[in-house]
């Protein structure tokens, strides 16, 4: 019973391609678990089935071993939720709300959701229909995690917060994962998925193209430097010394490697005797990782045409 | 089986346009009611009544007095007619009495009597034998109506008398019998009888003179007790007219009818002299008693019942109703409680079933109450419940308004009972119940807040709308300004079923239209909720 989420063979068709498509992944206890995709990926359907406000075509999922649509008052004993449209019910303040929720999560004080917003700032007695974007997000926040429940459940969370407020979320979701929350977050800002995710699912047209490892991104064998060099025979010369070449920038005298990390003092070493204009070091994020995947993927399918 | 933390939060977000629109509707009935209780707003109608009342007792005396005095007068005429037809009567049965007196030593009075019949019709056809022998027995009665034949000793004048004053009676009661039943028959009888034996009892004027005094007389006394049946209403007669009066519409008609009838026989002589001068007098004198008294009888069946009556029928009809309009019943039952005060409840009904789901569901607000352990189905009943809830109280406090209004309006022209006022408040609620299933229904089919309005809002303010075109071919509106094709309307609308009229003419049809009101509001929120629970919710 590891498995705190199980997705099993979800299919939700609303024709047009639009949907999702045999979906199939497991989201274990205390895991944090990213969600990637365009708009209209289907990552909202697949959160709205494990919520169970939708009804699967086929398949089903289990949230701890209950079936999210047929038991999914029972789940949401476990889970915190943040839509992913921000629209209150009619309430005039902020506090209003959360007194609301709070009671109808069971609730019986706001210590922690006071806890909440003093870390995100803010004012939850301001009018729920004037607040900003930003508020609003923050107050679904807290609304959602107030109740310490054991699942996270977000959909794009940090859209409308400023760059400040995104960090002191992010802040949020790292203890709550200390505290050994499972989370699955769906967003397409690459970045804070990198920063907490363990796992990230990458989704296009309703079907899953890859599941990256974090770990595996980050503890990466292998460093990228882009090398430019000021003539052209250091260019040429350098480019038949066997090193793994990624890209070539013929214009700009620049090539692009791969070195794994025990052989960079190697690197430098061949490197003394070149005139090299400057060298960088080519980080490897999962925006790349996911491009490359996407990339190759539309480069099948048109091969195939 | 709901959410107590969810009814609050409905609460308190319809409160506002709940307590709009509950404020507005109490105040409406208040003004409605205390207005038309306390201000004479029918007064015209009532004048109106009064005069075709007044009118149609009138000519209803006016037509009786010539029936009467026609009646009289004929049996009056004909009873000095037979009493001179029949004189030899008389001297035939002083003849039997001699006989009788010349028989007296002989006990057996029932051969002196046989002997005595058969000498004096001894020279007589069968005929007229029968009729002396018929006679005879009448005379012979005793008081207590058998014949007894030693009592010879009578007068045989007054027996006379009284043999054509009971042929008359008989003749009378029997031509009245078949058509107008006995007690008409009978009252006639007597009413003859009393009138030829005062006629009897006087000397100073003769039959038709005598009819003209005696019938006035004797009406006014009977009208004044009387009382009239205008429509569904009794009317007393002495409400309209005094003793003096009663007696001078029936003299003056009576006049016109004696005058009328003269010139008529006039006009009848010369006709027949002129066209028929070699009939001989006699016959000629037959052919205008016929003629007149088919020309009374004519003109006593032609008397106009009254202003109403000379109108065309239609027309007759209209102003009766429009007299005969029951305005509190109209306003109060139809117009407000169906209609004008309808429609604010129902705006708040349309508006508030789709705050309560389709409106949630479509900004996607639902997804906060449907993220906490709450089932579907507890946040539709919840809903449900808070808005049966609120039109209850709703109803309630209107309730409370209209009879408290009803209790402080002093007019005795005020139609409607508390009862009524209840039922109709009553009714309101549970029309108001079947509209709330509609919008709740549709509220929980769509998901988005603007079809879900366009839905149940349209098709509640549809049947209002069609409700208020149906006014015009309603039967409580007046014939003049009825148009019959509108009543389509009513076969049609949702809100016929609440039947304001059924409870004010007392009758229990409404009770049943309550009834598939009920049963359509369980099925729309049954069905409605069942809906909600299923269907796939975009949050």
């Amino acid at each position: 019973m590891d498995d705190i989420i199980v997705v099993q063979n979800l299919v939700k068709d609303y024709g047009n391609q639009k949907g999702v498509f045999n979906l199939n992944f497991r989201i274990k206890k205390g895991e944090v678990v990213g969600f990637v995709g365009v708009n209209g990926a289907g990552k909202t359907t697949t959160i709205r089935n494990i919520m169970g406000f939708i009804k699967p075509d086929e398949g089903k999922i289990l949230v701890k071993g209950l079936d999210s649509y047929f038991d999914s008052d029972k789940i949401k004993n476990y889970i915190g939720y943040v839509p992913g449209e921000i629209a209150f019910p009619d309430f005039k303040t902020g506090k209003e709300f959360l007194l609301f929720q709070s009671k109808m999560q069971g609730l019986n004080d706001l210590d922690y959701a006071n806890v909440l917003m003093e870390k995100l700032q803010l004012d939850c007695t301001a009018n729920l229909k004037r607040m900003s974007k930003g508020m609003k997000q923050k107050t679904a926040i807290v609304a959602a995690l107030m109740n310490n429940p054991e699942i996270l459940i977000l959909d794009e969370p940090t859209t409308g917060l400023d760059p400040l407020m995104r960090l002191s979320f992010l802040e949020i979701m790292e203890e709550e994962k200390k505290k050994g929350k499972t989370i699955f977050i769906s967003s397409h800002l690459y970045e804070e998925l990198e920063r907490i995710c363990d796992r990230v699912i990458l989704i296009d047209e309703g079907k899953i193209l890859d599941i990256a490892n974090m770990k595996l991104i980050r503890n990466r064998s292998v460093q990228s430097f882009k090398i430019e060099f000021n003539n052209k025979s250091d260019y040429k010369k350098f480019g038949k010394m066997g090193y793994e070449i990624t890209r070539i920038q013929d214009k700009f005298n620049q090539i692009t490697i791969n070195v794994k990390k025990n052989k960079i003092q190697e690197l430098f070493n061949d490197l003394s005797i070149f005139d090299v204009k400057f060298i960088a070091e080519v980080n490897y994020s999962l925006e790349k990782y996911f491009d490359s995947m996407i990339k190759e993927d539309n480069y099948d399918k048109q091969s195939f045409i | 089986m709901i959410n107590r933390a969810l009814f609050k939060q409905s609460s308190k977000a319809n409160a506002g346009i709940w307590g709009f629109v509950t404020s507005i509707s109490c105040a409406m009935i208040a003004i409605v009611i205390l207005v038309l209780g306390n201000l004479n707003v029918s007064g015209i109608r009532n004048s109106m009544v009064k005069t075709f009342v007044k009118d149609a007792i009138e000519s209803s005396i006016q037509k009786q007095s010539v029936t009467y005095f026609n009646m009289t007068d004929q049996a009056l005429i004909t009873y000095e007619n037979e009493k001179i037809n029949n004189a030899d009567l008389v001297v035939i049965v002083e003849g039997y009495k001699n006989i009788r007196t010349s028989l007296s030593t002989s006990d057996n009075h029932e051969q002196s009597d046989l002997t005595a019949r058969e000498t004096v019709t001894a020279t007589l056809d069968n005929n007229n034998k029968q009729k002396v022998y018929s006679f005879i027995d009448f005379c012979l009665i005793d008081e207590s109506g058998v014949i007894d034949k030693s009592k010879y000793d009578f007068d045989s004048n007054v027996k006379l008398s009284l043999y054509i004053l009971n042929m008359i009676s008989d003749s009378i009661y029997n031509q009245l019998l078949e058509e107008n039943g006995e007690e008409t028959a009978n009252n006639a009888k007597s009413f003859i009888e009393t009138a030829i034996n005062d006629y009897v009892n006087q000397i100073d004027y003769e039959a038709t003179e005598f009819a003209a005094n005696y019938i006035p007389r004797v009406l006014k006394d009977v009208f004044i007790n009387e009382s009239f049946d205008y429509q569904k209403d009794k009317m007393r007669i002495s409400d309209y007219f005094n003793e003096a009066e009663i007696e001078e519409i029936s003299r003056s008609a009576i006049a016109v009818f004696r005058a009328e009838s003269d010139i008529a026989r006039k006009s009848f002589i010369e006709q027949i002299e002129n066209d028929n001068s070699s009939l001989s007098t006699e016959e000629k004198d037959h052919l205008v008693k016929t003629q007149l008294s088919e020309y009374k009888e004519t003109y006593i069946a032609e008397m106009s019942g009254g202003f109403l009556d000379e109108l065309p029928e239609d027309v007759a009809t209209a102003l009766k109703e429009l007299g005969g309009l029951d305005i509190y019943a109209l306003v109060i039952g139809e117009v407000f409680y169906r209609m004008a005060g309808m429609l604010l409840p129902m705006v708040f009904v349309i508006l508030c079933a789709n705050n309560l789901i389709a409106s949630q569901v479509d900004t996607g607000s639902m997804a906060y109450i449907l993220s906490t352990p709450t089932k579907r189905k507890v946040v539709a009943k919840t809903q449900m419940v808070y808005l049966i809830m609120s039109v209850f109280v709703m109803c309630l406090l209107t309730t409370i308004t209209s009879i408290l209004c009803m209790s402080l309006t002093k007019s005795a022209e005020v139609t409607i009972t508390q009862n009524q006022l209840l039922l109709f408040n009553v009714g309101f609620f549970i029309t108001l119940f079947a509209i709330s299933g509609i919008c709740l229904l549709s509220s929980c089919w769509f998901n988005r807040s603007k079809v879900a309005i366009a839905v149940g809002g349209g098709i509640s303010i549809f049947f209002l709308m069609i409700t208020i075109l149906g006014l015009f071919g309603l039967k409580i509106i007046p014939t003049a300004i009825r148009i019959d094709a509108m009543n389509f309307f009513n076969h049609i609308s949702l809100l016929s079923l609440f039947d304001t009229m059924s409870i004010i003419n007392g009758a229990t049809s409404f009770i049943w239209k309550w009834g598939l009101l009920v049963a359509l509001g369980i099925i729309t929120y049954t069905v409605g909720i069942k809906k909600f629970v299923k269907k796939d919710l975009p949050l």
